[in-house]
């Protein structure tokens, strides 16, 4: 059978299939039982369809459905009931006792810097790496992207890429890829004002360098200065940021 | 306060069922992984506020879906197409474990219009049947089938584009 040989259930056939491949109406199954030329357009179709699946199925945040519980039920309102007007009370009481504490804790509280905040994330996550799998490295340009920032050349082999909770940073991206000089991590992070442009330090034997770009700051850990320095001047050649 | 406790242990249950599959709804909505993860929980915070409404709480999906989108549409302006019925012709698949092919894949898919993207999605996500996208959408099942032949169509036009010989973006 050619393809001038298609005939009007053919056609049909394709339009069902395009329109919703997972569920073909009977007489649609019916004519691919007996058409060669639609089986395979099946075939093909159904494939794409695997592909597509493959694609959309990004991975997950961490923690995403407790942080969507918290913030749900944080701001629920209790019925106050006329027989427990003593427990409001003890409510009142109690949130002002806690306010209290809370206003005392924060208040010596440093903020972290993004450059501290890298460090104490990669301690956090030097366990987590192992237990969590990464998504595909392939989305290292779309990531990089996403963020403001377009690859003109490779880095190096991407190896980790996973969306993680940076402490004080809100959510950010966890590279890790392989350069000549060894291992290179490198984070995306919101930035917040008052954040230096720059800034580089050594925190519990890892070289961190932070850098405004994109839309915030990307840090670079490595184990060495020349390893960090290398990959910092290699990221600057190789990336464009918008 | 036994209902109370009843009823956030289920809404507890519903958001671990469902968070994964509103947030990769909502990211390929918006594009925007921070987007998404602040749609999801926005999603859940009014759901939680309406949980007595919930017409079926054994199938809560098309009613979170339903918040999600509304949500979103409050963030962006929609836009309208004129939408052409155009004949449907043979695909060309990128190679398997062709790791530009899927990083295509994935650019292509976001630079679907809105318009064509979200019923995409609401299937290839979402599980749904034409008519049920024609419910969440508001619109005919047949409009509904034409967008979605559309936006496969689109991929198709892509992928045989894609098959030429071109320069490629390095990872």
């Amino acid at each position: 059978m050619t393809t001038f040989s298609l005939h009007f259930d053919c056609l049909q056939f394709r339009r069902e299939k395009l329109a919703d491949p997972r569920h073909l109406p009977a007489s649609a199954l019916a004519h691919q039982a007996h058409c060669s030329l639609c089986q395979a357009y099946a075939r093909r179709i159904d494939q794409a369809e695997i592909k597509i699946t493959q694609t959309l199925n990004v991975a997950i945040p961490e923690g995403l459905a407790e942080r969507a519980i918290l913030r749900a039920t944080r701001g629920q309102k209790i019925q106050a009931r006329p027989w427990k007007s003593w427990a409001m009370a003890a409510s009142v009481l109690l949130c002002a006792l806690i306010g209290s504490s809370l206003y005392w804790q924060q208040s010596t509280v440093v903020p972290l810097s993004i450059a501290q905040a890298a460090a104490q994330h990669m301690q956090d996550e030097a366990d987590e790496m192992a237990a969590h799998s990464s998504e595909r490295v392939e989305r290292f340009g779309p990531v990089l992207a996403s963020f403001g920032g377009q690859l003109q050349a490779p880095v190096g082999d991407v190896r980790y890429i996973q969306h993680c909770p940076i402490p004080g940073h809100g959510m950010g991206w966890h590279i890790v890829y392989d350069t000549p000089q060894g291992a290179i991590t490198l984070l995306l992070v919101n930035g917040k004002p008052g954040e230096p442009d720059t800034q580089t330090l050594e925190v519990q034997g890892r070289m961190i360098r932070v850098q405004r770009a994109g839309q915030g700051y990307y840090a670079l850990i490595s184990h060495s200065r020349a390893g960090l320095d290398a990959a910092h001047r290699d990221l600057q050649t190789k990336v464009r940021w918008l | 306060m036994f209902f109370q406790k009843s009823a956030q242990r289920q809404f507890e249950q519903v958001v671990r069922a469902y968070s994964p599959d509103l947030y990769r709804f909502a990211y390929w909505l918006s594009r925007d992984r921070f987007l998404a993860d602040e749609l999801v929980q926005e999603t859940f915070a009014r759901a939680w506020k309406a949980w007595d409404q919930v017409q079926d709480p054994s199938n809560p999906k098309p009613w979170l879906i339903s918040i999600l989108r509304n949500e979103h549409a409050r963030l962006y302006e929609r836009k309208q197409f004129d939408y052409v019925d155009e004949a449907p012709e043979e695909l060309d698949l990128p190679a398997d474990h062709d790791a530009y092919a899927l990083h295509d894949l994935e650019n292509l898919i976001s630079s679907l219009p809105l318009s064509l993207r979200e019923p995409f999605l609401l299937q290839a996500l979402g599980g749904f049947s034409c008519a049920e996208i024609a419910t969440q959408l508001a619109t005919t099942e047949g409009a509904v089938m034409v967008r979605l032949t559309r936006a496969r169509q689109t991929l198709q036009a892509a992928f045989k584009e894609d098959s030429k010989p071109q320069r490629r973006l390095a990872l």
